[in-house]
This record gives C-alpha cells, structure tokens and sequence, in this order.
C-alpha cells in the first residue's frame, strides 16, 4: 500500500494557542483546546493502559495525545514500557518534532512516511508485534489516512519462498530456500518436502513450523 | 559417554515426571553432563529437578504467533527454530533422547541425531519413523493406544534408554533457607494442633488443576477438610500457587471454615521444602503429583476425568490412586482418602469404607515396574486380568517370542468363574484374529505370484486385519505392533514390501502363539491356587 496522498498541509493556531496540523483540509485536533480533547480521548483507555505497558499508536498528529498516552504509561510502569507511533504523513511528523524539541523519549519509537509492506519487514517492528501490544487508534489520523491504516491492519505477507528467504540469517539455509523452492509459497514447500527422496535438516525445519501452524494459537499454559 | 539432550517439549507434570528418567540416565552414565530443551513457559520446572547441567528452550509462543498471523512472514518463525537448533548443535551430543514423543521433538531429534546416537522415536531422511529399540514402539504406538495402558510411561521410559529406576528424594533441588523455614513453621503447626500430646500428620491438599474435569469440586474438598479435622490423627491445610485464581479458590473453600485453614501459598522454588516437610499429600492429577513422587512425599492422589492414572499416575509405592466416577459421591472420595492415609500411616483400628463407585488402587512395584494393585474394585474382573495379561505378554513375550518365563502374577487370577470368562472370550478373538491373519498371508502369497485376484483380496483381509487395532483385547496388542512395523516398512520395491509384510505377517503369528502362551499359564495356574482374592487385602 503506497502512502496517502498529501494535496494540502499547513498548521495552524488553535484557540488555545496550540498548534494543530491541518491535512487535505482536516484538522487532526480539536481547533479549540487539542490538550483537553487528548486528555479526554485518552481517559477511556485508561484500564486498557494499565494493563499492557506497549503501546502501538496509529496516527501522530502533533501528539497531544501521545503525550497523555506516554504520561499513563510512566504512572504504571515508571519506565518500563515501549510505545510505536506510526504516521504516514513524514511533514507531519518532521514538524512535530521541530515544534515540540520532541523524539526524545527513549520508550518511543516512531514510523514515519513508510510503506506498510516496508514497515512490516522492519525487524524492530516485529519484535514489538510479537508482544501483542495494545492498540490505540488516534481518530482523526485514522479517518484520514484510512486506506493507509486499513491496509496496515490488514496485512498479509507473502508466503512466497523467495520473500520468505528474506527473513533467513543463515546463507546456507537461504540459498536452500532460494534454489530448492523457487517460485513455492509455503504449502507448496511442505508438499515438496513431503515426497522428496532425501530430507535435509532445512526440510525438518520446514515441518516444525507446520507442525506449530496446525496447533493454532493455543491459550496460557497451566500446569 | 559425555553429553546426553533429553527433549521434552511437554507440560509441567512431564517436565517433573522426567526426574525420574533423568535420574535413570545420570545413573548409567555417571560421568555424563544431561542437557534438556523445553518450551520457554516450562523452563521453571526443568531449573529444579537435579541431574539437569543446562537448559535450553524453544519460545512456544512467540512461534505460535508467528505461525498462525498473516501479518509475519513464516520466515521470521523458520529463522528463529533454525537460530535455536543452530544453538544446540554446537554442542557434541554423544546421546539425544527424544522423550516428549510429538512431531517436533520427533523432527528435532532426527536433525540432532544425524551425529550422535538416540533413543526413542525419530525420522529417517526418508521421512519414515525409526525406533530406537522394541520398546519405543511399544511405547509409541502400543502404550498411547489405550486409556489403560499395562505400563507406566516412566516404566517405558527406562525401557527405551535401558536404565534402571531410581528413587529417592535428591531428584529435586531444594533451596536450604525454604527447607529451614517450612521444616520450622510446620513443625510449629504440628505443635499447635497436638491433642493429648500427639502430634497430627500435616496433610496438605491441593485444590487447584488448570482442567476442570480433573478437578476436585468445592464441596468435595470441603467433605474432605471436615472429615480430616474430624479425625486428631490428622490437621489438613490447603496448597495453592502464587496466582491470583488459585488464591480466589483457596479463600472460596476457606469460607466454608470461617477462614480457619492455613493456605501454604508457593512457587516451584519452595514448593519442594513444602513437600519434604508434609506428611502426605491430597491431590488431583496435577503436576504437583510428580513432584510429590519425585521426593517420596506420600500421597493419596485423586483421579478424574480423563486423568490416565496407568500411564501417569504417582508411581511410589505405598502411594494410593481414587479413581472416582461421575457418580461417585464426595462423601465416598472423603471416606475413601481418610481409608487411604489410614493405611500410609498404619493407623490401626480403621474403619473400612463403603465404596460403592470408586475404584482404589495401591501403588506397588513388580519385576515390570509401577503396578497399581487393586483395594477397592476391579477386583478379579475383565479388565484387571486383561492389565495383568498385557504385562506378561508385553514385558515376558512380545519382546522375545522364544523366551519361556513363568507368570509373575499367579494369586491375582483365582477367581476361577471370572478366569474362564476372560480367557474363553481372548481366545476366541485370538481365533478371530488368526483368521483374518491366515487370509492376509494367503493372498499376499497370491501377490507375490502374480494371480490377477491378489490384490484386491489382500486388501480387503489386511484391512480386516487392521481391525482389530481398535478392539480392546490381549491380541490387540500384537496387530498394533504388527500394524507399526508396517507402517515403517522402508522405500524399497513393490516386491521387495510385498515380502517383509510376510515378514511381518509370520512375525504376527509367532507373537499370536505368545498370546495364547500367556493364556494357556493363567488357565494352568488352576491346580495351583484354590482360595478366591479377599478384598482390601491391607
């Protein structure tokens, strides 16, 4: 999914004297007091932040609420937690951190003007998804940029074995890959694997992760 | 012998059982450092037992994640396995044992086994299953096919690695300070509770499985608390981990005692000091069991629902096993469990119970290993002689078919009327086996010499062959084992398959012949024993 396109940017003053960006004629916060609407749209994830301490932020704005998100989450867990904050719009995002000498925050990582199937090979990013963090949408960037935020939400890789080779540390098991499954998504390889003549510890390795695809996601475990 | 991998990518209760085999394993090789891997969630139950030199884990979670989300590329979760083996391979194994017997430790084994030797059940690069020894099929295909299987998996456990048990009370690490403090405090209770100068057994019962089925009700545990405190010889107190739910449960059942119990709360670090310092223990079939058995803690243990007592009950002698029904009241389980410690403790002058739906079993060890000899119930019935034959048949017969072994069980057949059902009703499946036996050999004969008919009709008496995999009788036995060997027949020609299923066919004879072996000594020990069996024999 390729980013949004951006017709019309600028910033403005909002009656409090806050600026807010305002994108394709949208404004990303509220036009009178951006703080308080923050503050109010972050109160109703206050359970929710009190029980995860990383957080995925869909939409920066100029971080008003980011900034309620981050002052939560250092209540609970002091400075043990980690926040993703991804933005399509990188103008947005550069005069954030101009305007509010922000970025400094060392539990923050923020994606800007990166292209979703770009944002999910990043391996920084994965590690954090892996984690199930909690998900807080900013309503105006979602609505935005929506097609952008769908197609994130949305994703689904490729199980082609030259992509999947992307992933590989190992060079002899990626040539593997790369010759021995050209062209074959993941279950095409495990068909081939299944009726070849000699099984290499790579192919082993194949079957374990379709061996852990076939139990599905199973619950905590007891006892 | 300088690196022994055992992979155990099983439950906590496995992880504990595996105590035992390990103890085997550091008894036969002395000198030999023993190394696991496990799930990342079960790291903690490996961390105590002894006999462990490293661990090495595999994150379950992360790669069920990985594996089941559109969003991450089945890369990341090959990458991570092949990081992990990558790991372990370092190292120089001389032995992997592959004891979680699943798919994956199965795969992980073929790939470390490629340059040591191994012992259970792996992959050829052929992708067909090879055992290790008789035993692990037995245990692979045999033992896993019933419910009530005639041999303990620690039994079979020891068999495929060739050890011998070990039992003792050093196969868990224990951590001094805890021992110090639970020895202090629960001597203290001790103290406490004394009536006329005697001191009470401490009996700590566990009220919490994370499967319901297996579980004990509140009321039954509550039945069983008053019944205890009823009785001086005894004060009962509730165990439970450090988990929020547990604590909800254990103050639910306390309610009932107007919050007069002690609740033992501990982790897996203290739990064993808990344990050593108790006198017994109450327990449904959970993973504190294994631990109890692991430092000789005596036990009366509870069994439900799908709880496969045979395969995993506790396994110390002088232990006792409730096999409780749907219908069993909790009046007969309280009644039962006090029987129980009654006679762990010797405590004369006990009243015996009326059991009316329980089966009770006592844990005793025989030259086969863990046998469960019945107190209460299935006395002298079907399926007691059918558990007694399998074990002469399995650990005399199936193994060597020449071997002449005289019966180990002889008094525990003399209920004559219930014999002579037993064995007219094995040997006519036997008679109904071998039938079906001699058509597969006849057209598999007719097969080899090319008769245009051959294949159809040994198809159709190998599928009535393979029948009989599914009926619960003594030559199930044999056709499973058949049935394995078959399975794992190597890639050769259609001629060359067509040979060793004859093989295999005359091999199935042989080991028939065994059967009625076994049955023609049970029916011969006749002459020789004449008064029936009393019940509650203790």
């Amino acid at each position: 999914m390729s980013l949004p396109v951006i017709s019309d940017y600028y910033i403005k003053d909002s009656k409090s004297g806050k600026p807010i960006p305002v994108v394709n004629d949208v404004h990303l916060h509220s036009a009178y007091n951006p703080e308080k609407e923050a503050q109010a749209f972050v109160d109703k994830h206050i359970e929710d932040l009190k029980k995860s301490n990383k957080v995925l932020v869909l939409g920066l704005g100029f971080g008003y609420h980011l900034s309620q998100i981050l002052y939560h989450l250092r209540r609970e867990f002091d400075s043990n937690f980690t926040v993703w904050v991804v933005e399509p719009n990188m103008s947005v995002y550069l005069d954030w951190r101009e305007l509010f000498s922000a970025d400094q925050e060392t539990n923050l990582n923020i994606v800007a003007g990166v292209d979703v199937e770009e944002l999910y090979k990043e391996k920084e990013f994965q590690t954090f998804l892996l984690d199930k963090p909690k998900l807080i949408a900013h309503p105006a960037s979602f609505n935005l940029y929506q097609e952008y935020f769908k197609s994130f939400l949305t994703f689904s890789t490729s199980d082609f074995s030259e992509d999947i080779a992307d992933y590989i540390h190992d060079s002899v098991f990626k040539n593997y890959i790369l010759e021995t499954f050209k062209g074959q998504t993941f279950d095409k390889t495990i068909n081939t694997i299944q009726t070849k003549e000699k099984l290499t510890r790579e192919d082993f390795i194949f079957l374990m992760v379709d061996e852990f695809k076939k139990q599905g996601e199973i619950g905590e475990a007891h006892e | 012998m300088n690196n022994i991998l055992v992979i155990n990518l099983k439950r906590f209760g496995d992880i504990f059982m595996m105590g035992n085999t390990l103890a085997s394993l550091q008894k036969k090789y002395p000198s030999a450092n023993i190394s696991v891997i496990t799930f990342d969630e079960f790291k903690r139950g490996a961390k105590i037992l002894s006999n462990v030199s490293s661990i090495h884990t595999i994150n379950r979670k992360r790669l069920l994640t990985i594996a089941n989300n559109r969003i991450f590329s089945d890369g990341i979760a090959l990458n991570l396995i092949s990081e992990n083996l990558l790991e372990v391979e370092n190292t120089k194994w001389d032995l992997v044992v592959n004891y979680s017997n699943d798919k994956i430790s199965t795969y992980l084994t073929s790939v470390i086994s490629k340059r040591c030797h191994y012992k259970g059940v792996k992959f050829n690069n052929k992708h067909i299953v090879e055992y290790s020894n008789d035993w692990a099929l037995i245990f692979n295909d045999i033992l896993t096919a019933d419910f009530n299987s005639p041999f303990h998996f620690v039994d079979a456990y020891q068999k495929i690695i060739g050890g011998e048990h070990v039992q003792g009370k050093d196969l868990v690490k224990t951590n001094p300070e805890h021992n110090e403090t639970a020895f202090k405090n629960l001597n203290k209770i001790r103290a406490k509770e004394s009536v006329n100068g005697k001191e009470p057994k401490l009996i700590g019962i566990q009220i919490y499985t994370s499967d319901e089925s297996k579980s004990l009700d509140e009321y039954e545990v509550c039945a069983l608390i008053e019944r205890l405190l009823d009785n001086p010889n005894y004060y009962p107190m509730l165990l439970c981990a450090p988990f929020e739910n547990e604590r909800k449960v254990a103050n639910s059942i306390n309610e009932n005692f107007e919050n007069k119990l002690i609740t033992i709360e501990s982790d897996f670090l203290a739990l064993p000091s808990v344990l050593l310092n108790l006198d017994a223990i109450i327990t449904p079939d959970t993973s504190i069991k294994h631990m109890a058995d692991l430092l000789d803690t005596p036990m009366v243990e509870i069994s439900k629902g799908l709880s496969p007592y045979k395969k995993q009950g506790s396994i110390s002698p002088g232990n006792f096993i409730i096999r409780a029904t749907e219908e069993t009241r909790f009046e007969e389980i309280s009644e039962v469990s006090e029987y129980c410690l009654d006679n762990i403790f010797n405590h004369k002058g006990t009243t015996i119970p009326t059991v009316e739906t329980c089966i009770v079993k006592r844990v005793t060890r025989d030259q086969y290993g863990v046998m469960f000899e019945p107190v209460f119930g299935d006395i002298q019935n079907v399926d007691y002689f059918r558990y007694l034959a399998s074990r002469e048949l399995i650990g005399g017969f199936l193994i060597n078919p020449s071997a002449k072994s005289e019966l180990i069980y002889k008094k525990e057949f003399s209920n004559l009327k219930e014999r002579t059902k037993f064995i007219l009703n094995e040997k006519q499946e036997i008679a109904d086996i071998t039938r079906a036996l001699l058509s597969s050999l006849r057209s598999n004969l007719q097969l080899q010499d090319g008769i245009k008919a051959g294949a159809e009709n040994f198809l159709k008496s190998f599928d009535s062959l393979l029948a009989f995999c599914e009926r619960k009788s003594l030559g199930q036995i044999p056709v499973l084992y058949f049935r394995a060997k078959v399975e794992t027949l190597p890639n050769l020609s259609k001629t060359e398959n067509i040979k060793a299923i004859e093989h295999h066919l005359y091999n199935l004879k042989a080991h028939l012949k065994g059967v009625i072996s076994v049955l023609d000594s049970i029916q011969g020990i006749e002459a020789i024993v004449t008064k029936p069996m009393q019940e509650a024999t203790l």
